[in-house]
């Protein structure tokens, strides 16, 4: 039956189109008088007047076409509301004026538009955001520093942190790069001076606790993941060689086997050793016997993972006994001893050094110049190498040796504007103007890949070939189809679906025991690699309301309860039941638009109005609580709950739009699980839209979100422009993002034709000038 | 790519957004309670002029608890909220007193009202006036009121001394709030277009000099012989308030005077005229300007140019003035709905964190 | 059925030579003032509270002399001598005006700027034109290593709109260096004791001047770069640089005051490895820093904001798995309405057990106590209706002798909270004719 409806809803979409297309034919031309002005009497001034103005909406202003210019922003949101057949809402009957007064607005936009001469905007210079600076540091100079532990966070306004009226260098930011280019370059060079005394950090469980913090002094948590597993996130702090200490107390009764015993760093295998059984059989050995590992552990937070991995013998071990030592054997201690200096030489100082120091300042100009032109992304001066190779002197003269001269400089380059921030010179008068083909180099890497531009897309664009489209558009083929650009899945849609949030969530673990670290990451790279595919396979955006397959490991495909997934590999795999599919199914996406206690059908009505269909709900007005569901599964299910919430006519103004659509999402728990019952109630996810389509359950609306998938579409372009720009959209925009649409819709809707209608736009190609 | 680049100069600034939400204008009434029972009339009109104007904000130009707790008692009378029993309690705004100044004596027509009982020894009339503390800095309880209006939309009424609004004018940073928020300033003092002295004026001449030279905003003037034209007569009374068994405004009519007398009512017709500016039977002087004398008398100075008039009550008319006023002084208010939740008692059960 | 351990974690010092890791860009060095002996200087702290105070378990039925305390503050009466309370300061900045929702963002930013800040999430502006604790630090600054300290332990939220309509930027800072400069919070205790002592405390001090000698060529450089870049640009952009230019200055001149100086400041305490989870160890750690900085006078002003306002942080550590601000919006419910009690209270207990400690560190003749003025309150009242007057407010500390505590003092309604701001800034010895929308000072924070 819902097919039914969905296809009355087509079929009357059809209808209206063609009562517009008939009256765009109509011999009279429609004027604002006849087209626009009875519908506004008749149907918005009801609600829209001086008397009660609505959602603080008054039309008394709207009464002539000249206000269509006065009140263009106004006339956007009209239209906008209007198409999207959120007004008039449901109850208020539609008039047949309404295609002619749509059409009319969009004709007398696009002829208002068409003497307006369009403007690109201009987007403030802005220093590099904490994730650019850190890919641009590995790019430049092969060194990994984690700018999340060293810098402050980037603040963000309209859901991005890169937008250069926001970002803005403190004293304490300056601070901290100082600090961070002294660290990068002795990193990149390995000058590193190493303690005389070896650091030491012991984590261990509850039980050793004490008895480690007795002879260490003070210790960590060891985080049992599991009966066989430990985990702990453990800061080095230096490059170098390290002595991991492993306690292993506990002993198996019987014929107990080998197991292999493994170290992960950030999942991946750093070292791994077979312990056979020991003698007594009992035991494989002492009840605190330690292993020693010796591994190079680069400087960081890390996390790493101690465990059996083939551990056949738990099967024996009843689940409850799987902590007791008499019964069991399992990790419980783990110290960190070193460093040393490793005695290879470092990769990033072979890529530095091309050429012997000890040949004289020649060779010092040449690493110098190489790495600044890289590193300030264009071309740099005589003058520039000179005031650097100044600094060389300086050193020199302090008795510094060449490779500390070097650094020094090096210093200098990480701290110079030209490589902190992101900079595009004005010609004097501040007219329009395309962007230089250098300047378009960097836009392009710092849009698909959070870094700088390597050297070839650099060379073709000092040699100014990026004015070529054709050129153009192979560089941008190029870059995504470079690994690189899974930064877009990391930053754009880390950020557009609030993925990012998944770090500060912090689930109830009383009612929601399978959260873990590891499902909270497995939740991540889920979507991350759900985003990846789609961008790399150029595959429809519509998938991303809707789809047949997504990525799984065995974890997480058990936690969705699909079969057949085994291992710790995600990978593609087909959904056969309507129970997920697309990202407002996934368990990241459902997890971050939750309270840490209980869903909220407002948080994800709320999220997909403004993620999915771009159109944002009002504020609620104070002293009304955002949502007030707390007697839910206990005294009233969340339904009758809601339903007094909308009695509130204010409230239910946005709630109607809100809740169906979060209703449609009851199924899924705070963290993303399916479930049937909430509380003591059975999940009711149904729900009606403010156009009147009724649906029940996630799969039904989906398809209706399907429906509307022009209007996601524009929404995540509107973001997607946001974020490659680095600014706010203004009005100016607005026509900019609704051609891009409709061009990308004529191409059906292909996800990388989205970016590339981007880099050709107005304002990705040129920008407005400022006086100086 | 972009072949032929479009040459723009930076485009204009957007135009300010026309404000969609239309609300009442904001009125500030400020006068000096209890000297005169038009103050109590007026206060009465401005709370009932409904869409045509919301009464914001209600200060007293002299240092006087009693003024002010009446002011509080009208508040909590017209906006239902009195009684701290009903769920819908709500601490109603503060009313202003001066900054500083010495304490005004109480009149017969306040310590009257204020010592009214109910059979059972309560107060008659309930409010929340103790001590100073319990009410504003005039000056910056007008200044914040004035900041959530639209520009040139606010109308203040001054029935009494302009000690108040001179001190705002003089505060930091206030005079463009008044300059930008207010759009007329309606004064029940002087008489025009000269006369004997106002005792609102003489109260304090240099402020009234100050208010009439420096107030940004254009000044309609209601004199005492306005007043006198359209008195309140006191046989009125005891019919047009009879709906309520305990109105204040009644109840201070009789504490004020030996009853029935003819009340003038400057003040309310001052009130009155803010609320319905366009009103057919008023009259104002052409422009010009008011100078107020050492003496405390007022004298008005036609000009082209000037920001000042006074209101002109045509006899003819007189009988309707007074009709229309009179009926809006003592219509039954609509007490409003309650706005958000009754605030909760802090809950008993919970024991407080081991120290 | 799953057998899970549950974790602890209290490794919060780093072992073996810890403390001379990372390099510092500046080395801590004992101040003017220790040398002097001048009266102690009078230092200012504001300890900011998000989403509002359970009002009836903080309100204070009486004036005058602190007796017994309402529950939240019940943590405070060990110390009631060394406080005051002040009750009906109002924020009328804060307040809608004529800019609708949004009032976590403007009560947030109003707070120290005094401003009615522009509702934008793009380009943000602070009419101000700064904070008081930066306009203070802009006048005495340069006195002390650092000119100001930012504080906060609560990672600011990383994506999604904050509060309906207003950028971030509002709701993750209290302090403004300019109208659209924000000074982010340090959050990590180990940055921070970078921040304050350095780590090259064990170089000679002939080491020390060499390497500020070579960082001052670098800072040339980079000086040298940056103004020769903004003949090139925009207004707009140039805007930028100046702000990094600024911030290279204000470093320079805290290497030249080091450089004057001869014996490190002693920390007394190992380097943190990190933030610690709990939110009590990660309190105890930031403060006990902000103690050493005030006893060494390395700065005499500063922000901590004890979380970012419309928070939705749960409180495991006393058993509470609800959002902060979704539990503020209690709709009157008992239950939840007690939560938000719990968390209130178990702030104070953490505020008050520093003060115990800081009230026995002597200075000068007295108690270093006696020199502070710690200003511990929130830019709200009721969270769940959002008002804005009769904001919480306490003070802890005499500023130099020149506030008596030890009592509740009630002002008029409606009295501007910047007042306040007035008066402290007074006693820090910045005198202003007025400060965002005051009306005047405090009367008679020094007299009983």
């Amino acid at each position: 039956m819902m097919k039914q409806r969905l296809i009355s809803v087509l079929v009357s979409g059809a209808a209206g189109l063609l009562v517009t297309t008939a009256l765009m034919r109509s011999q009279t031309p429609a004027t604002f008088e006849t087209a626009v002005l009875p519908v506004i009497q008749k149907t918005c001034l009801p609600c829209h007047s001086d008397q009660l103005s609505s959602a603080g909406v008054n039309f008394q202003g709207f009464r002539t076409a000249a206000s269509i210019q006065s009140n263009r922003e106004q006339w956007d949101t009209v239209l906008r509301k209007l198409k999207t057949g959120e007004m008039p809402p449901a109850g208020v009957p539609k008039p047949s004026g309404l295609p002619g007064m749509v059409t009319f607005l969009e004709s007398e936009f696009a002829r208002l538009d068409a003497n307006v001469k369009p403007d690109p905007g201009r987007i403030t210079a802005r220093h590099l955001t904490r994730v650019e600076y850190r890919n641009t540091i590995r790019d430049l100079l092969g060194v990994d520093f984690q700018t999340t532990l060293e810098f402050p966070v980037d603040d963000s306004g309209d859901g991005f942190d890169n937008l250069g009226d926001i970002l803005s260098v403190s004293p304490l930011l300056a601070e901290r790069y100082l600090a961070a280019a002294e660290r990068i370059t002795e990193r990149a060079l390995g000058l590193t001076k190493l303690p005389a005394i070896p650091l030491d950090a012991s984590y261990a469980d509850d039980d050793h606790y004490e008895e480690v913090v007795s002879f260490t002094g003070s210790a960590g948590a060891v985080h049992h993941v599991g009966p066989s597993f430990v985990e702990v996130t453990h800061r080095v702090e230096y490059d170098g060689n390290y002595v991991v200490v492993v306690g292993l107390t506990g002993q198996r009764p019987g014929e107990p086997k080998p197991v292999n015993m493994g170290l992960w760093m950030d999942g991946k295998l750093l070292y791994s050793l077979e312990i056979p059984a020991g003698k007594p059989q009992t035991v494989y050995f002492g009840p605190f016997e330690k292993r020693e590992i010796k591994v190079f552990l680069p400087e960081g937070l890390h996390t790493f993972r101690l465990g059996f991995a083939n551990d056949v013998d738990l099967q024996n071990v009843p689940v409850e006994s799987r902590y007791n030592i008499r019964l069991n054997k399992f990790p419980q201690f783990i110290q960190f001893l070193g460093p040393e200096k490793p005695a290879e030489e470092v990769a990033s100082r072979k890529k530095i050094l091309i050429c012997d120091l000890k040949t004289g300042p020649a060779c010092t100009e040449r690493i110098l110049s190489t790495l600044a032109h890289r590193a300030f992304r264009r071309p740099v001066t005589k003058t520039e190498v000179a005031s650097l190779m100044k600094i060389v002197n300086v050193a020199k003269k302090e008795g510094l040796n060449d490779e500390r001269a070097l650094q020094l400089a090096m210093q200098a380059i990480l701290v110079s504007p030209d490589f902190l921030f992101r900079l595009e010179r004005d010609p004097v008068g501040g007219q329009v103007h395309t962007i230089s083909s250098v300047e378009m180099a960097s836009r392009l890497s710092y849009f698909l890949w959070s870094s700088m531009p390597d050297d070839e897309l650099l060379a073709v664009a000092e040699a100014g070939k990026l004015s070529n489209q054709k050129t153009l558009d192979e560089q941008v083929r190029r870059l995504m189809a470079d690994p690189r650009s899974a930064a877009l899945a990391d930053n754009f849609a880390g950020q557009w679906l609030e993925i990012r949030n998944l770090d500060s969530m912090k689930p109830d673990p009383d009612k929601f025991p399978d959260w873990s670290a590891e499902l909270r990451d497995d939740m991540r790279t889920e979507t991350r690699m759900f985003f990846d595919y789609i961008l790399r396979q150029n595959r429809p955006v519509v998938e991303f309301i809707d789809a047949r397959y997504t990525f799984l490991n065995e974890p997480l495909a058990r936690y969705y309860g699909v079969e057949g997934v085994k291992g710790p590999d995600f990978r593609k795999v087909e959904l056969t039941d309507g129970r997920r599919g697309g990202v407002l199914s996934q368990a990241s996406v459902l997890a971050v638009s939750s309270y840490p206690s209980r869903t909220s059908v407002v948080l994800r009505g709320k999220y997909i109005l403004e993620n999915i269909l771009g159109s944002p709900p009002p504020p609620p007005p104070p002293n009304v609580p955002p949502l007030d569901e707390d007697a839910v599964g206990t005294s009233l299910s969340l339904r009758q709950q809601m339903e007094k919430h909308r009695e509130n006519p204010a409230c239910a103004v946005c709630h109607s739009k809100m809740d169906p659509l979060g209703f449609a999402l009851e199924n899924y728990d705070v963290i993303g699980k399916w479930r049937t019952m909430d509380g003591k109630f059975p999940v009711d996810s149904t729900g009606t839209l403010a156009d009147g389509t009724k649906f029940e359950g996630p799969a039904e609306m989906r398809r209706v979100l399907t429906s509307k998938l022009p209007q996601f579409a524009e929404c995540v372009a509107g973001k997607m422009m946001i974020y490659s720009l680095g600014r706010g959209l203004k009005q100016s925009d607005n026509r900019t993002l609704a051609q891009m649409t409709r061009n990308w819709e004529a191409k059906g809707f292909a996800f990388q034709d989205l970016i590339f209608e981007i880099v050709h736009s107005l304002p990705f190609q040129s920008r407005r000038g400022e006086t100086q | 790519m972009q072949q032929e680049q479009p040459k723009v100069e930076a485009p204009k600034p957007e135009p300010p957004k026309p404000n969609a939400r239309r609300t009442p204008p904001a009125i500030l009434f400020d006068s000096d309670m209890g000297q005169n029972i038009d103050a109590a009339l007026a206060l009465a009109v401005l709370y009932n002029l409904g869409a045509k104007g919301k009464l914001s904000a209600v200060g007293v130009s002299r240092m006087s608890l009693e003024a002010a707790a009446f002011c509080d008692i009208m508040s909590r009378f017209y906006s239902g909220a009195g009684d701290l029993s009903s769920p819908q309690f709500q601490a109603p705004a503060p009313v202003g007193l001066p900054e500083t100044g010495p304490a005004a004596p109480p009149t017969a027509m306040l310590t009257g009202l204020l010592g009214m009982k109910k059979p059972d020894g309560k107060p008659l009339f309930t409010h929340g006036v103790q001590e100073t503390l319990d009410t504003a800095d005039a000056r910056v309880l007008y200044r914040n009121t004035l900041l959530t209006q639209n520009d040139l939309e606010g109308i203040v009424v001054l029935a009494g001394p302009a000690t108040n609004l001179v001190r705002t004018l003089d505060m930091s940073g206030a005079k463009s709030v008044v300059t930008a928020k207010v759009g007329l300033l309606v004064v029940a003092a002087g008489a025009y277009p000269e006369g004997a002295p106002d005792p609102r004026i003489r109260a304090d001449i240099e402020s009234a000099k100050r208010l009439f030279a420096t107030w940004p905003s254009p000044i309609v003037a209601v004199g005492i012989e306005a007043g006198e034209a359209a008195a309140y007569s006191g046989s009125r009374v005891d019919t047009d308030f009879a709906w309520s068994q305990a109105h204040p405004v009644a109840e201070a009519y009789r504490a004020f005077g030996k009853s029935p007398y003819d009340a003038p009512a400057q003040a309310a017709l001052a009130a009155y005229y803010a609320g319905n500016p366009q009103e057919s039977f008023f009259k104002l002087s052409e422009p010009g300007r008011i100078e107020v004398l050492d003496d405390g008398r007022t004298r008005f100075v036609p000009s082209a140019t000037g920001k000042h008039r006074y209101l002109i009550v045509d006899a003819t008319q007189k009988a309707k003035v007074v009709e229309a006023y009179a009926a809006l002084a003592s219509m039954k208010p609509a007490v409003p709905a309650p706005r958000g939740r009754p605030p909760q008692a802090a809950p008993a059960a919970v024991k407080p964190l081991a120290p | 059925m799953i057998v899970t351990k549950k974790k602890l974690d209290r490794r919060t010092f780093l072992r073996g030579v810890g403390v001379t890791i990372g390099l510092p860009v500046l080395d801590a060095m004992t101040p003017a003032l220790v040398r002097a002996a001048t009266k102690p200087p009078v230092r200012l702290m504001f300890f900011y509270l998000p989403n509002g105070i359970d009002m009836p378990n903080w309100n204070l039925d009486y004036q005058g002399k602190l007796g017994e305390l309402p529950r939240i503050l019940k943590p405070m009466e060990a110390h009631r001598e060394d406080t005051l309370v002040l009750s009906n300061l109002t924020h009328n900045y804060g307040r809608a005006l004529l800019d609708g929702a949004g009032d976590h963002g403007r009560c947030c930013a109003s707070y120290l700027t005094g401003a009615h800040v522009k509702k934008t999430s793009t380009d943000i502006y602070v009419s101000g034109p700064q904070s008081m604790d930066q306009l203070i630090a802009g006048e005495i600054g340069q006195k002390t290593r650092l000119p100001s300290l930012e504080i906060g332990m609560e990672d600011p939220r990383q994506t999604g709109s904050c509060d309906s309509g207003y950028s971030c930027a509002y709701t993750n800072n209290l302090a403004w260096k300019s109208e659209t400069q924000p000074m982010p919070p340090v959050l990590d205790p180990r940055l921070m004791f970078e921040r304050l002592f350095g780590t090259s405390g064990d170089l000679s001090l002939a080491e020390r001047l060499q390497q500020q000698r070579l960082r001052s060529s670098v800072l040339d450089f980079v000086r040298e770069s940056t103004q020769k870049l903004t003949k090139e640009l925009g207004t707009s952009d140039r805007r930028k640089l100046d702000e990094y230019l600024s911030a290279i200055r204000g470093i320079e001149q805290q290497m030249d005051r080091a450089a004057k100086d001869e014996n490190p400041v002693d920390p007394g305490m190992g380097k943190p490895a990190g933030a610690p989870s709990d939110f009590g160890d990660h309190f105890k750690l930031l403060t006990d820093m902000v103690t050493i900085a005030f006893r060494s006078d390395l700065t005499r002003v500063g922000t901590f904001m004890i979380t970012r306002e419309g928070t939705s942080r749960a409180y495991r550590e006393i058993g509470i798995a609800d959002g902060h601000h979704p539990l503020t919006h209690h709709g009157g419910k008992v239950e939840q309405l007690a939560k938000v009690t719990q968390i209130n209270e178990y702030h104070v207990k953490n505020f008050a057990a520093w003060v115990e400690r800081l009230k026995q560190i002597p200075e000068g003749d007295g108690r270093l106590l006696d020199n502070l003025m710690l200003v511990y309150g929130a830019s709200l009242n009721d969270g769940n209706r959002h008002i804005h007057d009769d904001l919480p407010t306490i003070l802890v500390g005499q500023g130099g002798g020149t506030i008596k505590t030890g009592r509740r003092m009630v002002f008029r309604r409606e009295t501007p909270f910047c007042n306040l701001h007035l008066s402290l800034m007074d006693r820090m010895g910045v005198q202003r004719e007025s400060f965002g929308d005051s009306s005047g000072r405090l009367p008679g924070l020094d007299t009983v």
